[in-house]
């Protein structure tokens, strides 16, 4: 019965049902043009700016002392570090609109692999930061594999945690970016 | 960071004076807000045994219980892993070693009790002390077979110890220690967890213990996370947090002189928050207000630092402490912690160590290079270190010559030093000098736990499915601890705790 009726509707309004097909298909052109429009200004760093709660951590890579910044010297952006898909993209979009956010905005965890998978060569940073005297932060007694973020924070103000310890003569000669 | 600490935790504080005294008041009973609730909660995970902690003692326990085929899972608050074992200075006190034997020294776990409880001024849990010292041998040798720990081949003095027994990790740093046992946790398949902290030990209304609440990603700094998550611990909970030095606010509600103005050489983190959570639950409290100063430490640098490799060892044992005020000497050089603090605070300033130019031979490889010139100081004469710390200089000639008398005598007539009969005339140029003034260094007390490392409540019976071990145990050092003691407690009773943490019937 239920079966019938449905074929009958098809029957029946059969325009209708290619308008919508058409509509439906004209939307989802206009739709992924839109968003690889998106996707592509996205690309932009100063997109990011939309919702407003990412001005600091975009300002801190567009212009400031921060290790953002350092590599936005080096023509890196946003996505060098941060999920570019699309899913994460749209996820992000959704929650800004509906309010569904932490200002701030929680930190974001990254291990010591995510750095390493740019920064690959770690004895090289090691040998350049070894300035004599045993007192090398990269070639630590107390650790083997101490996490980058342990020290290094890319938009907000680094800390040597050596020195909670220690009184380094090296760390007085570090950027203002740094909390010694 | 201490002051920011210390606020945030002074409201917890109060109210953990009110849930102790309420805790005394009944008498036990699993603190309410624990009990009453446990049937309702949905259990985010679960394991055998739950292990609060990743310094040497929950590593220890962790190892055990996993080893005795238990499904073991370690929480860590912090960052990183460790504690502070991981900056700790890696030494280990042993009666009757392989080191000891090859230098000929006569030693017996008898006579590390003896120097425990004498530095401990004999409030120390005795058992508990035998115990460690009989398992000393034992452990080492563990260390070396199931961690693959890699030790130094010479042994060090620290002061307290009537003989020379004490290992030292080859790297100089409790890493030593820590890395090779987090590696063997890894081979176990044991997962440790970072930015974890365990916030709440959950109990049922026959105050057994059921496992914790957990806050997930939490971070220290902004003492903040995502949310609770609810482990199960089907057997056991063993709590291994540590001390609580580094918090101002709890620890001057013990001792009100240690103050902010206090440096302190532990880890941030070491809060006593775990510990905070234990007494919650009525477990006994024991010596909390026993908050040991490190003498050696020095006031031209923060926290541990680097001089305490000077004058822990050679600079006590080759050299000699003064009152700059008056030129004298004040203690035993190579005397227990509280003996020496106590003697530097009287005093009202920082004392001053110097050795010369043949005790600084002794000193190991690299650490004088470090501290030349930013804690330590070189001068040509006595007369040139006396005026620069501004002692006076015929008063302090005379002191090391009466002191280069007893050296060349063997017996120390003033402080009995017991190292004199080893000890150089301190005559040739150049000296060298430290200033030291004490720092908080260890938490002596912690929570009551029998033998089994189970952890005791106000009935002094036991808390079911609760152990704790390491530095949040009390009574064991009793009023002072003796240099690399720690490290010994810590890992023989974190051991004790996992192997029997791992034989508890589960309750679910
Ligand atoms: C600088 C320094 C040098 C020292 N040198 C020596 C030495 O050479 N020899 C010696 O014998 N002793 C030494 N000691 C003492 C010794 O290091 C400590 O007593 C010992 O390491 C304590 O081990 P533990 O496992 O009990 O605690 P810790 O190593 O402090 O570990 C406790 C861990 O528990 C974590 N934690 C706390 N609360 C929670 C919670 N609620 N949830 C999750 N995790 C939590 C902490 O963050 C920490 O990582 C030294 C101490 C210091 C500070």
């Amino acid at each position: 019965m239920e079966d019938k009726s449905r074929d009958s509707n098809h029957r029946r309004y059969p325009g209708k049902n290619r308008t919508i097909l058409i509509v439906a298909l004209l939307a989802v052109v206009l739709a992924s043009g839109t968003a690889l429009g998106l996707v592509k200004a996205s690309e932009n760093p100063s997109f990011c700016t939309a919702c407003h709660i990412m001005e600091p951590y975009y300002q801190s890579w567009d212009n400031s002392c921060l290790l953002a910044h350092v590599h936005a010297e080096e023509g890196l952006t946003c996505h060098e570090c941060h999920d570019e898909s699309l899913g994460a993209k749209a996820q992000e979009g959704f929650k800004y609109v509906t309010g569904d956010y932490e200002e701030p905005l929680p930190q974001l965890d990254f291990s010591r692999e995510d750095c390493l998978e740019c920064h690959t060569d770690f004895e090289e940073v090691m040998v350049s930061t070894d300035h004599g005297g045993g007192e090398n932060p990269h070639d630590s007694p107390h650790w083997e594999d101490m996490e980058c973020t342990m020290c290094h924070s890319m938009h907000g103000q680094s800390q040597v945690y050596c020195t909670q310890c220690h009184d380094f003569e090296w760390a007085e000669y570090l950027g203002e970016n740094w909390n010694y | 960071m201490a002051k920011e600490i210390g606020r945030r935790d002074f409201v917890k504080n109060m109210a953990l004076t009110g849930a102790a005294l309420a805790g005394a008041a009944a008498l036990g009973g699993c603190s309410q807000s624990s009990a009453s609730d446990s049937s309702s909660i949905k259990w985010d995970e679960e394991t055998d045994v739950l292990v609060i902690g990743s310094g040497f003692a929950g590593c220890a326990a962790a190892i055990e219980a996993a080893l005795a085929g238990a499904q073991v899972k370690v929480l860590e608050k912090m960052d990183i892993t460790g504690g502070n074992s991981r900056i700790c200075g890696g030494a280990m006190a042993v009666a009757e070693s392989p080191l000891q034997e090859k230098e000929g020294i006569q030693d017996s776990p008898e006579l590390l009790v003896e120097d425990m409880l004498k530095a401990g001024l004999g409030l120390n849990h005795v058992e508990k002390v035998r115990m460690i010292a009989e398992k000393s041998l034992e452990t080492l040798q563990w260390t070396m077979d199931v961690l693959k720990v890699e030790w130094s081949d010479q042994m060090m003095w620290p002061g307290g110890h009537s003989v020379m027994r004490t290992y030292r990790a080859a790297n100089n740093s409790g890493s030593g220690i820590l890395e090779p046992a987090l590696a063997k946790l890894k081979e176990l398949g044991v997962p440790v967890e970072t930015n974890m902290k365990m916030a709440r030990i959950i109990c049922d209304e026959n105050r057994r213990v059921q496992g914790v609440e957990a806050i997930d990603r939490y971070k220290f700094s902004s003492d903040s996370g995502s949310g609770s998550r609810y482990i199960k611990a089907r057997k056991a909970v063993v709590l291994a947090g540590g001390g609580f030095g580094a918090n101002v606010a709890l620890r001057t509600t013990q001792d009100p002189r240690l103050t902010e103005a206090i440096d302190c050489t532990n880890h941030p983190g070491c809060t006593g928050d775990a510990l905070l959570e234990a007494l919650k639950i009525d477990a006994l409290p024991v010596h909390l207000s026993w908050i040991q100063l490190g003498p050696w430490a020095s006031p031209d640098e923060k926290g541990f630092g680097l001089t305490p490799f000077f004058s822990t060892l050679e600079g006590a044992q080759w050299g000699i402490m003064v009152d700059p005020s008056t030129g004298k000497r004040i203690i035993n050089e190579m005397g227990d912690r509280k003996q020496k603090s106590d003697a530097i605070l009287a005093t009202g300033h920082a004392a001053v160590m110097f050795v010369d130019s043949v005790g600084i031979q002794t000193v190991q490889e690299g650490v004088v290079d470090k501290i030349l010139n930013k804690t330590m100081w070189e001068f040509d004469s006595l007369d040139e270190l006396a005026s620069h710390f501004e002692i006076p200089a015929d008063a302090l000639k005379q002191e090391v010559a009466r002191y280069n008398s007893f050296v060349a005598n063997g017996e120390d007539l003033d402080f009995h030093k017991q190292t004199i009969k080893m000890a150089t005339l301190i005559e040739k140029p150049p000296f060298y000098a430290v200033r030291l003034w004490p720092k908080v260094h260890h938490c002596m007390g912690g929570v009551m736990t029998d033998l089994e490392c189970k952890v005791m409540d106000f009935n002094l019976e036991i808390i079911k499915g609760l152990y704790a071990a390491g530095e949040i145990a009390g009574g064991t050092h009793g009023a002072c601890r003796v240099g690399s003691c720690a490290i010994l407690d810590s890992l023989v009773c974190g051991r004790v705790a996992g192997q029997n943490a791992a034989q508890e019937d589960a309750w679910a």
